[in-house]
């Protein structure tokens, strides 16, 4: 889409696509940018058309379906060649450590005091700002 | 004052300072040359554009991707949502410029020197589920009973299980995101939710990086797709206009 974009970083993990087709340019522009509530004077052509809502995913039966389905299409244990008690060992030891492990939390607890841990929703902006950030949910 | 001749409407690209019009010519949407209109400290983008025409959703979606490419290129742009057509250029300051102008000449000086990259975390889906479901004991058992049942049937035990898993999941995403997102966040100005997407997707963000911090961010997150890379990809897009840093204006519906 610009120049920058269209570099690759060689041999790198951080994958760096380069928007290209259509649909890319949706994902980037659609239901971006600023909207004026001006009354009649201000149109927006063509908005119909793009107000697809790809936002809000209902947490429904059918939603615990796929989850659940998406869970038994796996066979489990085959996982890095692993069996299963080596595996869950491997797992309670990760999780016995998380608290502790890893520079970056200690950093990101470094930085924001840590004041949000229990925002169960994700993580929030950094910026203190008087324009909140609008929920996804509404409309 | 060049104002755009236009019969039956303007197409508003977005705002810059009046102090910063690129010099060069740009073409927008239906091949109009892109004008500006000036109020005060602002000047919004706008070419000629035909109500009554035909809308070619591809082309002007191009066209208007195009020119704000352009003018982020060159300068600090506010970018208005795609479609935003006024009836003439007397309309743009009354609806556009005007009402809004001390708030967006604040918007720019915000903006200013930044960019906009859009960044998302994707899981290797079979690799955390099953990290997910192995760490809690009910899900496991809750699996094991479950992974023979005919699919697509709505067997209680199968909808428990997929609502533990989805909350399971839940939490591992904030764990993820928290960590990931906390190495990143001192080098950028903002960062925002973009779409909410599928059970693979870890984060969906738009990033603010001011130019000096470009660098250390795609540094930092590289250092971090290596680390993380057997459980999450990550994939950096931009620099865009920042399509995601210029709404919740106050004056704005």
């Amino acid at each position: 889409m610009t120049q920058q974009a269209m570099q690759r970083r060689g041999g790198g993990y951080l994958e760096r696509p380069a928007p290209s087709g259509l649909a890319d340019v949706v994902e980037v522009i659609l239901d971006k940018g600023l909207v004026i509530d001006a009354y009649v004077r201000v149109s927006l052509v063509g908005i119909e058309l793009l107000t697809i809502d790809a936002r809000i995913v209902v947490a429904s039966v059918d939603t615990y379906l796929r989850f659940a389905e998406a869970t038994n299409r796996l066979d489990l244990y085959e996982q890095g060649g692993k069996d299963l008690g080596e595996f869950i060992g491997d797992l309670q030891e990760k999780g016995a450590s998380k608290k502790t492990s890893g520079v970056i939390s200690g950093a990101k607890k470094a930085i924001t005091g840590g004041d949000d841990d229990d925002d169960s929703s994700g993580r929030r902006p950094a910026r203190k700002s008087s324009t909140r950030r609008r929920q996804t949910d509404d409309a | 004052m060049p104002d755009p001749q236009v019969s039956s409407g303007c197409y508003v690209y977005g705002i810059v300072g009046a102090a910063d019009i690129p010099p060069q010519e740009c073409h927008g949407v239906g091949d109009a040359r892109v004008d500006y209109v000036r109020s005060g400290p602002l000047a919004a983008a706008v070419s000629a554009y035909d109500q009554q025409g035909e809308v070619s959703l591809r082309a002007d979606l191009t066209a208007h991707t195009r020119v704000l490419d352009w003018l982020a290129e060159r300068t600090t742009v506010i970018p208005m949502a795609f479609g935003t057509v006024t009836d003439d250029a007397t309309a743009v300051v009354e609806s556009i410029i005007g009402p809004g102008a001390e708030m967006l000449v604040d918007l720019l000086e915000w903006l200013r020197g930044t960019s906009q990259f859009n960044l998302r975390g994707l899981y290797h889906r079979e690799r955390v589920l099953s990290e997910v479901v192995l760490a809690d004991p009910g899900l496991t058992r809750l699996h094991e009973r479950t992974r023979e049942l005919p699919q697509g049937q709505p067997d209680p035990e199968l909808i428990r299980l997929g609502e533990g898993v989805s909350a399971a999941l839940d939490r591992q995403k904030a764990e993820d995101s928290e960590r990931i997102l906390g190495a990143v966040e001192p080098f950028v100005v903002d960062l925002r939710d973009r779409v909410s997407g599928d059970m693979d997707q870890v984060f969906d963000l738009a990033l603010l990086v001011p130019q000096a911090q470009r660098g250390r961010v795609e540094a930092t997150l590289e250092e971090i797709a290596e680390a993380e890379h057997e459980r999450i990809r990550l994939q950096l897009t931009g620099p865009f206009p920042p399509y995601d840093f210029v709404k919740d204006l106050p004056w704005v519906s």
